[in-house]
């Protein structure tokens, strides 16, 4: 391996011969990826070098792997731009990715830095930042949220006031106030939002599905899960607490081999998740829309893992697809910003479509399972005429506090003769509905 | 030679086992990280590894079903999970929690039989006691056994406080639920529920005021009250009873009366032509007793007192107080399959009064009125009344003493948002005093509104009594009294309420000197309703 980085090194700096710093190599490429060099486009090749200040485009179902001169590995996914700010060797590097997906290995030996505390490299988001100091993550964007997934080590991320920051201090000083994620952990930094939820643990089978889709494959069959219709374990009156059984047999010996925390208490102990203030601490176990960082809560129905601290999903929740990407129930859609859109079947039979609220990620009794907001929204024929406004206390918070349980405050938007959802989104004909997810 | 297969067999065996380890080592790793997909993988590898084998290990074949077990229902792939457990048991590989995860498999996979069997293993065990004894109360609940899930419910509160404590108020409410589920198709089962379900909801509900579940008890509780309101606290024709069954009103009036009227025994009116502020302190109080779902008695009392704050004699004679105890029944019945009530009402009232204007409150009147009635759905859009009213009147002047008979008709017409009431009534009165007889006719009509922009409630009113003194005609003439009035209503919080009224009075007779005036009171009234 050390004659390889040798290797590597040798070549990438015999390019700086003609007036730039090569920093990685293309090893892997599948579909149409672009490289643009001081304003000229290229198409990248497999074995290619890619320098300082480029910026590489993925297209659609397009994917690039790349080598960087200290082993670091970088795979860039799908519809995709990111630009090599920063990555001379001597000081931290720094990464924008403007759009999409980045699953990235970086190798604990990058720069020889010591201080664990150090951030090695820095990604940044339209509004996030991210100090990597540890392996295995991945990190997604649509332009204005951001989330992360962590396989291995440890990263640090945070808001990001100023885009055009590219000093290391200054990116240091950011992530150090933002918060520290653990292996398995998740985090999103969602528009307008003034903080990244705390880290939570993420939906066991996404993270692993995840984990293992590190070329982006896209694959929307059903994951190895079971049945997204089978009931819940737990009988109504009791939460996923109290049935949570931990195997009295595998419990002494299937213990962690590794403290993953280094002696820290992980954010993501608490498994049920909170509210408080600015502060969202999302259920253990719930799943993130890639794509659009929005974070779906277990759900009603769900248990407590207590081998994995997480919860596992109850019906109705949606499932994980073979990719690790999140399928919503049916009739239910996501959009690439963030919308979540229901369509239902009203009482003369017209099929809506409506947008509604993100729902409060924590684990609750009183939640509405996402796949029966259609349901809720059919047996509730008020909320489709609907007198007087959305309140100020739901317009101003992206996770109202609510339960479905003022049907008069819902905003309403008929679009009749649209059969799915897509339509629907595509015939910008819909507008919102609030349904009020009430933690309890 | 022997000594040297020996060698190579130990040496194997030796590998075997270390290769053994090392793989339950890797998905000892796998799973304790949540990777369940790799767990079972890797549990199918050494599954297949014992079973080449050729004397499978029916003690790793077992730990590797049961893991396989467990790790399954965690992916919520219970058929799996319930094939390895069976697989599991069928080694004779049975940890102590084994029957509770195969349970929970089975309750998932609704095979309710099966899954209520591996529970009660689970309690014989001692393993999650109480979620076990939940399970098969809920499971017997909803397979239809209520008696066998009440037993398992309430087996729960035999438990050791502590092991009992995380089900318990959930099992309180599932046999509150229970209680509902046998009592709601009975004939009187609002009585069972008042006196059994919500009880039992409220014990449930007391054990956790603030839980996760309290909220569904609360709503369970709730959606009781208001069925029951409207459905089970029925009489027998359909009519609802009246909740809650007392009404009680006390009110206080200030107000401006611009022409005092002395007129205590209804024969004749004396003009004070003055004006006053006025106070007038409203009392009234009655419950309704429902004896079986045909009948009611309700017992009443009212008193009213008046004070006019102009002290000079023509005023102050005015000043009184009355109390008016009344006993009022209905017999219910249908008329045209829609609900009626005969009603049969006594009423008595007696009137103290500053009648020698001394400012002392002296016998002014007493009456005792008996009214005969029916309430009845006929026109389809709101009720009518009618009663045959007999009162005896005795006056301090014995000349004023009267005898009335009269025929009332009420009509209520509601509308979406507005009420209209009308009233007619025709009164023979006899007085003592014969020159003082007369025949009326009384008109009134008043619109309720509904709250106007959410605000206040306003109604109109407009009375019309024309009174033919048929000893008297040739002086007074037809007399025809006009009275529109007004009120505005805003009701604040539960249980206050404040009214402005304005009431004109014109009377016209023929007798101008005597009989004729004009007045208008003005009033602010704050009424509060326990």
């Amino acid at each position: 391996m050390h004659l390889l980085s040798l290797l590597l090194f040798t070549l990438g700096m015999s390019q700086t011969v003609f007036g730039q710093t090569n920093v990685a190599v293309v090893k892997l490429l599948r579909g149409d990826v672009d490289l643009v060099t001081k304003g000229k486009t290229s198409k990248l090749k497999a074995d290619d070098w890619v320098s300082n200040g480029a910026v590489i485009k993925t297209a659609e179902k397009s994917f690039v792997k790349l080598v960087f001169v200290d082993k670091s590995q970088m795979n860039v996914g799908p519809n995709s731009e990111m630009k090599i700010e920063k990555f001379t060797g001597k000081d931290s590097g720094v990464i924008d990715l403007v759009k999409g997906k980045i699953r990235s290995q970086v190798t604990k030996d990058y720069l020889q830095i010591k201080d664990k505390d150090k951030s090695k490299l820095f990604i940044k988001t339209n509004n996030a930042v991210m100090g990597i100091r540890g392996t295995d993550f991945m990190i997604s964007t649509n332009g204005a949220s951001t989330s992360v997934v962590l396989f291995e080590g440890e990263v640090v991320f945070n808001k990001l006031e100023n885009r055009s920051e590219t000093r290391t201090a200054n990116l240091e000083d950011m992530v150090d106030k933002g918060v520290r994620m653990f292996p398995g952990e998740f985090s999103v930094m969602e528009v307008n939002r003034p903080q990244p939820t705390i880290p939570s643990l993420l939906n066991i089978q996404q993270r692993e599905s995840l984990e293992k889709n590190d070329s982006f494959e896209s694959d929307r069959a059903p994951g190895n899960a079971g049945k997204e219709d089978s009931k819940s374990v737990v009988p109504d009156g009791l939460t996923g607490k109290i049935v949570s059984s931990s195997s009295e047999v595998l419990k002494n010996d299937a213990k962690a081999p590794t403290d993953p925390s280094n002696g820290q208490v992980p954010a993501s102990q608490d498994p049920d998740g909170y509210v408080k203030g600015d502060a969202v601490k999302p259920a253990n176990g719930s799943f993130v829309h890639i794509d659009s960082g929005v974070i779906i809560p277990p759900g009603p129905g769900s248990v407590l893992d207590s081998n994995t601290n997480t919860y596992i999903p109850g019906q109705s929740s949606g499932r994980v697809a073979s990719d690790g990407s999140y399928v919503p129930p049916k009739n239910v859609e996501i959009t690439f910003d963030g919308k979540i859109m229901i369509a239902v079947t009203d009482t003369k039979g017209n099929t809506i479509v409506q947008e509604v609220e993100r729902p409060v990620p924590v684990v609750s009794v009183g939640n509405v399972p996402l796949a029966s907001v259609g349901t809720v929204i059919r047996d509730n024929p008020g909320m489709l005429n609907p007198k007087g406004p959305v309140t100020n206390d739901i317009l101003n918070s992206n996770y109202a506090p609510s339960g479905l349980n003022d049907l008069s405050n819902q905003q309403r938007n008929v679009s009749g003769g649209i059969n799915t959802v897509n339509d629907a989104v595509n015939s910008n004909t819909h507008t919102k509905t609030t349904i009020i997810i009430q933690p309890r | 030679m022997k000594l040297v297969a020996w060698m190579l067999l130990l040496s194997v065996s030796a590998f075997t086992h270390a290769q053994e380890d090392a793989q339950f080592q890797k998905v000892t790793e796998y799973f304790s990280q949540g990777k369940y997909n790799a767990t079972v993988e890797e549990l199918n590898t050494i599954e297949a590894q014992e079973k080449a084998k050729p004397t499978p290990n029916s003690a790793v074949l077992g730990l590797t079903a049961y893991w396989k077990g467990i790790t399954h229902s965690r992916l919520r792939n219970f058929p799996e999970a319930i094939a390895n457990f069976d697989k599991s048991l069928g080694y004779n590989y049975v940890p102590v929690d084994i029957h509770y995860e195969y349970g929970q498999s089975l309750f998932a996979a609704e095979k309710m039989t099966e899954a209520r069997i591996q529970f009660t293993e689970s309690v014989k065990k001692k393993h999650k006691r109480a979620v076990s004894l939940y399970y098969i109360g809920f499971i017997s609940k909803e397979m239809g056994d209520k008696k066998k899930a009440f037993t398992f419910f309430k087996a729960i509160d035999k438990l050791d406080p502590e092991e009992a404590q995380e089900v318990q108020q959930a099992s309180q409410m599932q046999i509150g639920d229970i209680y509902l589920e046998q009592l709601d198709n009975q004939a009187d089962s609002f009585k069972a529920v008042e006196k059994y379900v919500i009880p039992q909801y409220q014990k449930a509900l007391g054990l956790g005021p603030e839980s996760a579940l309290a909220p569904q008890i609360k709503e369970k509780i709730a959606a009781l009250q208001r069925k029951y309101d409207l459905i089970l606290f029925k009489l027998r024709n359909g009519r609802p009873t009246l909740v809650p069954p007392y009404f009680i009103r006390a009110s206080q009036e200030i107000g401006y009366d611009t022409n005092v009227i002395f007129a205590p025994a209804e024969t004749s009116v004396s003009e004070a032509k003055q004006g006053s502020g006025y106070s007038r302190t409203d009392f009234i109080g009655r419950y309704t007793f429902y004896l079986k779902d045909f009948m009611s008695l309700a017992p009443e009392l009212r008193f009213n007192n008046t004070y006019y704050f102009r002290r000079i004699p023509e005023i102050h004679r005015n000043d009184n107080y009355l109390i008016a105890p009344a006993l009022r029944s209905s017999y219910e019945h249908s008329f045209h399959n829609k609900p009626a009530s005969l009603l049969l009402d006594y009423e008595f009232n007696q009137a103290q009064r500053d009648v020698n204007a001394r400012q002392e409150l002296e016998f002014s009147s007493r009456s005792h009125t008996v009214m005969l009635g029916e309430r009845f759905n006929y026109f389809g859009f709101g009720e009518t009344i009618l009663r045959l009213r007999h009162r005896v009147f005795e006056s301090y002047i014995s000349t004023a003493d009267a005898k009335s008979t009269s025929l009332v008709l009420e009509q209520i017409k509601s509308f979406r948002v507005n009420t209209l009431l009308f009233y007619l009534s025709y009164d023979r009165t006899r007085v003592e005093s014969e020159v003082f007889d007369s025949d009326s006719l009384t008109l009134r009509s008043d619109l309720i509104m509904g709250r106007y922009r959410d605000w206040f409630t306003p109604s109109f009113g407009l009375a019309l009594i024309s009174t033919d003194p048929i000893n008297d005609r040739e002086n007074r003439g037809r007399e025809l009294l006009i009275n529109p009035n007004l009120r505005l209503s805003k009701t604040i919080g539960r249980s206050w309420r404040g009214n402005f009224r304005y009431d004109y009075q014109k009377n016209i007779s023929k007798d101008e000197a005597n009989f004729a005036f004009t007045k208008s009171t003005y009033g602010f009234e704050l009424e509060y309703l326990f």
